[in-house]
């Protein structure tokens, strides 16, 4: 097919963001990471009546954005999402009301943000009490990614993104070709996600949460721990870049979107989906395997992703370092892909990437075993990648803005 | 972006009937809801219209097996897939990573959703059910459909309420233009329940609201250039920033009026336009059945020429989509029923 | 009724295995991979849900559970030995 594969015009990251467990910022994330400190973690973060207590990494109260807690359940991950956005609206060098006029979408991946799952109305429901409708009407201006743009005054193209774990990496692959294609000149992407007791029991019930902190890639690891948080880069068209002498800290040069169309919970074995996934992003970027710096796992820590996973970097990167950076963040589902996006960004410019947090003992069933501390990394190039439920899988490839 | 993207495929059910046929015999007759949702138990016998989707016609496409761990907001994206696959003359399964899947939904999989609170509430949070955390999640029907049809190429699941619609076809454009994929399957699901019914009910108390609907509707979707068989072609996809419309000169304007109050000043400050959600109820990614009656009406010559859709959310954004008719007469036979004669 | 007949009549109709009649099953049959019901990681954790709630018997470790859930003898043997009466 003469369309694909095919190099791709790379698209400037001007701004970054990112707020989690192990951070209120970027920059206070990546202090914790390469300080080897895992994130805030909490166990009463959600209410329970499950027997066992499971670590959650939860962001603490003076991490949260103004008004966060008073606000409706529903419209926490659109405010996790807008405080990340203005991170890296500042960051890139705008004023929070500076992008109105511009041509700007929004673009962001969560789960919980657009589940019309309010169990405080449902219980009512069920009793036949007649509850009030206001938590439905709440959940019907709760769109995250509608909150970004009322929020900021913007009148692009504006998109949620549901593809559960992988939500925020593919919302990022997406928002590019928004770029790209002159949809708009700038973009927000990225993802925010909230820990709610709905998903916390679910995941229990799947049995891959870990009774204590995560060990991902580890040879004793248990499963993930969930966490909340937001992650967003700001994506800017050359043009616009360049007319406002804005210097990139990195560009996205690559983005694959597979499935593996293998099972509706767990991956294919040998990464099948998620190997085309990285294809795709080498590809558009017109780099090789081995020009890859780096790779920021997905690294859940649930004994399959893991091992799916493990089993690509042995047999396809060998050689390439990588590290999980749920260790420090928890697993934050569609703010994942956001989150990490902005780290592996950090990474490139720092010229390093974080020990894996909670590797004790490198599973010796596959070959490669990632980086146990801080480590130095050569080249210029990464891939964050994530992978979901029902076999989806995201890659995106970044460059280091000064090459 | 010169390259229009050829629709191949339709196929779409609700409370018209499933697959093509039926879509016609409602065009024809103007449709209405078929049927009708309780509010829960609270109301007694209460309930309110509704337009429901019936799906055992999927078993004719795959064994029951299969569709085993398939809730009905999969099934319905699921029956939607096949029907489209097979009105594009498509083999099933699919069995390609260079097909796509987009799925646009404003609320998901409500059924399932609340069938999981019911397996917490009642069995206590240590015995949620994980089959039906897993089948509430969105992206859910998007999983199925690629299990079980065998596609392996890009997938997205986008819930943008009113503007799911023109989302997932923006970005089903922009990956054939790219050749992110060679064909995209793109489908809007949609749900009731009693949770639904219980709240257009009250929502309802205030201001009118429209008839709630479900089902699905999907499009086969190529690159213009790689189709041979096309039944009409998109021209613009698009969000367009402002609130004033550019009528297309020539074509018909078709309105996604399906009755929200939100959204029913933007369309009255329109020209007039047609509504075809009688056919289908009020739904949220309704744009993508709009695009898929619109094509009918063309076929049919209840339309000629081109048709611009519009379809507007409650915060004044819209989208907007370009259709025109196929250029060389094809398919008029086949969409005539033998019941309908 | 029986702990082998009530496990095999939950497993037909909680994990909706409409093509099948519970007194067809084997005790003897693998109930996971091919050549037994076709079971899958999905139903496993299912299944331990079922068990508890049906039987009040927990399986922590789905490592472990593994030969537990191996046929309807070895789940009948679990639940007989690990019962709170």
């Amino acid at each position: 097919m003469e369309h694909w594969p095919r190099k791709k015009e790379p698209v400037p990251v001007t701004g970054c963001g990112c707020l989690c467990a192990a951070g209120k910022t970027l920059s206070e994330t990546m202090d914790s990471l390469y300080a080897g400190r895992r994130g805030n973690i909490s166990f009463e973060q959600v209410v329970s009546t499950h027997p066992i207590k499971y670590p959650l990494f939860a962001l603490p109260p003076e991490f949260a954005p103004a008004g966060y807690s008073d606000a409706p359940e529903c419209e926490r991950c659109g405010r996790l999402a807008i405080a990340a956005a203005t991170e890296a609206v500042l960051d890139a060098g705008f004023a929070p009301d500076a992008l109105k006029g511009r041509r700007v979408g929004v673009c962001i991946g969560t789960t919980v943000g657009s589940a019309m799952n309010n169990e405080g109305f449902y219980r009512e429901f069920r009793l036949e009490m007649r509850p009030d409708v206001e938590p439905i009407r709440s959940f019907l201006q709760a769109n995250p990614a509608a909150m970004v743009a009322r929020a900021f005054s913007l009148s692009g193209p504006c998109m949620t993104v549901v593809n559960a774990c992988s939500s925020g990496t593919v919302a990022i692959g997406e928002a590019a070709d928004w770029i790209r294609t002159g949809r708009c000149d700038l973009a927000i992407a990225g993802g925010a996600d909230m820990l709610c007791r709905v998903v916390y029991n679910g995941f229990i019930s799947l049995k891959i949460t870990d009774e204590a902190p995560c060990r991902p890639f580890d040879q004793d690891r248990r499963g993930l721990n969930l966490g909340e948080g937001a992650g967003v880069v700001l994506l800017e068209s050359t043009a616009s870049a360049g007319a406002r002498n804005a210097v990139p800290r990195a560009r996205l040069c690559g983005y694959g979107n597979a499935c593996d169309a293998y099972h509706p919970s767990a991956p294919h074995p040998q990464a099948a989906g998620l190997a085309r996934a990285f294809d795709r992003a080498l590809a558009q970027a017109g780099i090789q395997d081995r020009d890859l710096a780096f790779i920021n796992a997905h690294g859940t820590g649930t004994p399959e992703n893991d091992a799916a996973e493990g089993h690509l970097f042995s047999t396809r990167f060998s050689g390439i370092p990588f590290s999980s950076t749920k260790g420090y963040t928890g697993h934050t589902l569609g703010a994942a892909g956001g989150i990490e996006a902005a780290i592996t960004i950090a990474c490139l410019e720092a010229g390093q990437i974080p020990g894996n947090a909670g590797l004790r003992t490198p599973d010796p069933a596959w070959e490669a075993a990632p980086v146990a501390q801080t480590t130095a990394i050569r080249g210029c190039h990464a891939i964050s990648d994530s992978a979901a439920f029902g076999g989806n899988n995201g890659a995106i490839l970044f460059e280091r803005g000064n090459p | 972006m010169s390259d229009r993207v050829a629709i191949c495929g339709m196929g779409l059910l609700g409370g018209f009937g499933a697959g093509r046929n039926a879509a016609c015999r409602a065009l024809g007759t103007g449709g209405g809801p078929n049927g009708a949702v309780d509010l829960g138990n609270m109301e007694g016998a209460a309930s309110l219209p509704a337009y429901i989707a019936d799906t055992t016609l999927l078993e004719q496409y795959l064994n029951k097996r299969l569709l085993r761990r398939v809730n009905r907001y999969s099934k319905m994206a699921l029956l939607g897939a096949c029907l489209a696959l097979e009105d594009a003359g498509c083999g099933i399964p699919v069995a390609s990573d260079r097909v796509g899947v987009i799925i646009a939904s404003g609320y998901g999989a409500l059924s399932t959703t609340f069938e999981f609170l019911d397996s917490m509430i009642n069995d206590g949070d240590a015995l949620a059910s994980p089959l039906l955390f897993s089948n509430s999640v969105h992206s859910s029907a998007a999983s199925h459909l690629s299990i079980l049809l065998q596609i392996s190429g890009p997938c997205l699941t986008i819930s943008q309420f009113e503007l799911s619609g023109v989302a997932a076809l923006m970005t089903a454009y922009d990956w054939l233009a790219d050749g992110a994929a060679d064909a995209v399957l793109v489908g809007a699901v949609e749900e009731v329940n009693s949770v639904m019914s219980y709240c257009y009910d009250r929502f309802g108390e205030s201001t009118a609201t429209g008839t709630m609907g479900e089902g699905a509707c999907f499009l086969l979707l190529r690159r213009e250039t790689d189709a041979v068989n096309a039944q009409a072609c998109l021209e613009r996809v698009a969000c367009p920033e402002g609130s004033q419309l550019k009528r297309e000169p020539g074509a018909t304007l078709v309105v996604g009026d399906d009755g929200q109050p939100c959204c029913a000043d933007y369309y009255r400050s329109l020209d007039p336009g047609i509504s075809f959600a009688s056919r289908y109820g009020s739904l949220p990614s309704g744009q993508i059945f709009d695009v898929a009656f619109s094509v009918l009406a063309q076929q049919m010559g209840i339309i000629s020429g081109r048709v611009q859709s519009i379809k507007a959310d409650k915060e004044g954004k819209w989208g907007e989509i370009l259709i025109a008719p196929r250029t060389a007469p094809a398919r008029e036979t086949q969409f005539m029923d033998e019941s309908h004669v | 009724m029986d702990v082998r007949q009530k496990l095999k009549r939950i497993i037909v109709e909680e994990l909706n295995l409409e093509d099948i009649h519970p007194g067809d099953i084997d005790n003897n049959a693998p109930l996971f991979g091919e050549g037994g019901l076709g079971l899958d990681s999905l139903d496993a954790v299912e299944l331990a849900v079922l068990l508890e709630k049906h039987f009040g018997v927990a399986i922590k470790d789905m490592a472990k559970g593994r030969e537990v859930f191996r046929s309807i003898d070895t789940l009948a043997n679990y639940v007989e030995a690990n019962a709170v009466a």
